[in-house]
């Protein structure tokens, strides 16, 4: 019974993680391709770290995943903020016309 | 139940390889330099999620430390590129970096 | 079904390996290929998770995803103009290219195959190694015992291969800056700012992960080179942060060549209070009453001695690389 309900996280959030990176091979503008990879990070890494989550036999195991999930959860949208703001600058530079 | 076990082990092994191939292809086709450093950091994330997935497939989950490690320090890279670019462009000096413009945080 | 897994990953990977270094080759600007040495780098790393060296892969993960990568940055700027232009290869040279790779590939055909239990190398030292590691040693991880106390003198070398390089890169680097960098004023980030508000608080847990790595390398994946690296890029990260001169305030700069030096002192005192207690030099047995005792402190007293060195190696070299900012 857990087994079936830890494959079915696990291949759910592959098959996000797998759409979530065509997105950033089809979007059209970098901000776009930013909005994709932050499913990446939040999404995706919850439902495969869960799934492994309930597979893992004791508590230390479960405790390391589990850890992994919460250190993603919250390192990975401010890096893409910090690529975000260092963009959002550089185009705003470039505008203005400053050489860059 | 072990054998249905690994098959969907492997399934979900592929389809990460197939997203890790996605993001090689950003990172060399992308025009900008943000492009390519988005694509290094959901490869890391990637890597993390196969890493950890491939160690529960082989029956080793006690050597988790490296996804976890991976966890940790992926930022500094990322981080590194955001300290240095707005710095060390050509012709920036003295209202570049990330606190030019918008201090209304 | 494992085989299956094992297979298909490799073949996958090393396509993934081979695309992302011709990617590196073709391409034109600095910045890019800087970039790109960092999937390079994750590439190999999970290449290594899956032929299981554990171990190297955690190395190849804590120097590649952040030490090469923020040394690189800071000296690589977005203008620059290639070293070389890339071009198409001349015919004689491609020619040469691929005749070399076949003679290698010629040259594999008497090499045992790729885990072959039958191979020489598996017959010399590894059973010896492998058999009586248990009893002589008595800890679970054979790569951290095999490292520290069976080629222990290796891992001497090693250290002080990092501190010369350490060393090496502080004569290069020393001095000040000429006079028209210094009127360059750098700007940080604010320290109300989202990115430095959460990355701030989550320097001690990277300084408590490196501390776990360091002492936890006798049962798992890890030891002192992971542990330094860790360390430095826990410290680099506040560097990156607050400016290298907030960094400095937190080690001065004295300490940290004090540093550098100690850890190979420490390796090198274990060696001679072996001498002194009246084995051979790194012979830890004699430490202690009992000769398996005597192998654990001494094991853990090498791996403080290298995980010191490595850390502050690492912190002088971003302090070295990072010398005309504030």
């Amino acid at each position: 019974m857990i087994e079936v309900l830890a494959s079915v996280l696990l291949i759910a959030g592959s098959v996000i993680v797998l759409i979530a990176s065509i997105g950033i091979i089809k979007l059209p503008d970098f901000y776009c391709r930013l909005h994709a990879a932050g499913v990446i990070d939040t999404m995706g890494s919850w439902l495969v770290l869960g799934g492994l989550l309930l597979l893992s036999g004791n508590l230390v195991n479960g405790f390391k995943v589990a850890i992994i999930g919460v250190l993603l959860f919250f390192i990975a949208p401010v890096v893409s903020h910090a690529i975000a703001r260092a963009a959002i600058e550089y185009d705003a530079d470039k505008a203005e016309g400053k050489d860059g | 139940m072990a054998d249905s076990m690994d098959i969907v082990y492997l399934i979900s092994l592929l389809i990460l390889l197939f997203a890790l191939a996605c993001s090689l292809v950003r990172a060399g086709l992308g025009p900008t330099w943000f492009d390519r450093i988005l694509a290094v950091n959901s490869f890391t994330t990637k890597s993390i999620l196969a890493i950890s997935v491939y160690f529960f497939a082989t029956g080793h989950p006690e050597y988790i430390d490296i996804a976890l490690l991976y966890a940790l320090i992926s930022y500094v890279g990322s981080l590194a590129f955001v300290s240095y670019f707005n710095q060390n462009r050509s012709g920036v000096g003295d209202n570049g970096g990330t606190t030019g413009r918008g201090d209304h945080q | 079904m494992g085989q299956l897994i094992n297979v298909v990953m490799d073949l996958g990977l090393l396509a993934m390996l081979v695309i992302s270094a011709l990617m590196i080759i073709r391409n034109h600007s600095p910045l890019t290929v800087a970039i790109l040495s960092g999937i390079y780098s994750l590439v190999i790393c999970t290449l290594f998770v899956i032929m299981d060296a554990v171990d190297v892969a955690f190395t190849e993960a804590a120097v590649g995803a952040s030490i090469s990568t923020v040394l690189i940055m800071a000296v690589v700027k977005p203008g620059d103009e290639p070293v070389l232009k890339a071009s198409w290869p001349s015919a004689a040279s491609v020619f040469l290219g691929i005749a070399t790779g076949l003679l290698l590939v010629y040259g594999t055909f008497d090499m045992p195959w790729y885990g072959d239990p039958s191979a020489p190398i598996h017959h010399h030292l590894a059973p010896r190694f492998l058999g009586q590691s248990g009893t002589e040693i008595g800890i679970p991880n054979v790569v951290t015992s095999v490292l520290s106390s069976y080629r222990g003198y290796d891992t001497l070398g090693e250290v002080v291969v990092i501190f010369t390089a350490g060393t090496a890169v502080l004569i290069l680097l020393a001095g000040d800056l000429p006079v028209e960098d210094k009127s360059r004023v750098v700007v940080q980030l604010a320290s109300n700012s989202i990115i430095k508000t959460i990355l701030i608080r989550i320097i001690p847990l990277v300084i408590l992960f490196a501390l776990y790595v360091q002492f936890h390398g006798d049962y798992g994946p890890g030891g002192g080179f992971q542990a330094g690296v860790i360390f430095g890029a826990g410290l680099i990260t506040h560097g990156l942060l607050s400016g290298s001169g907030k960094m400095l305030e937190v080690i001065n700069e004295k300490w940290v060549t004090i540093g550098m030096a100690s850890g190979v002192l420490i390796y090198g005192f274990v060696g001679v209070a072996a001498l002194l207690l009246g084995g051979e030099f790194l012979n830890y047995s004699v430490l202690a009453e009992s000769s398996t005792t005597g192998q654990h402190v001494g094991i853990l007293i090498i791996e403080i001695g290298v995980g010191v060195t490595v850390a502050f190696t690492m912190i002088s070299l971003f302090a070295s690389f990072n010398r005309g900012r504030p």
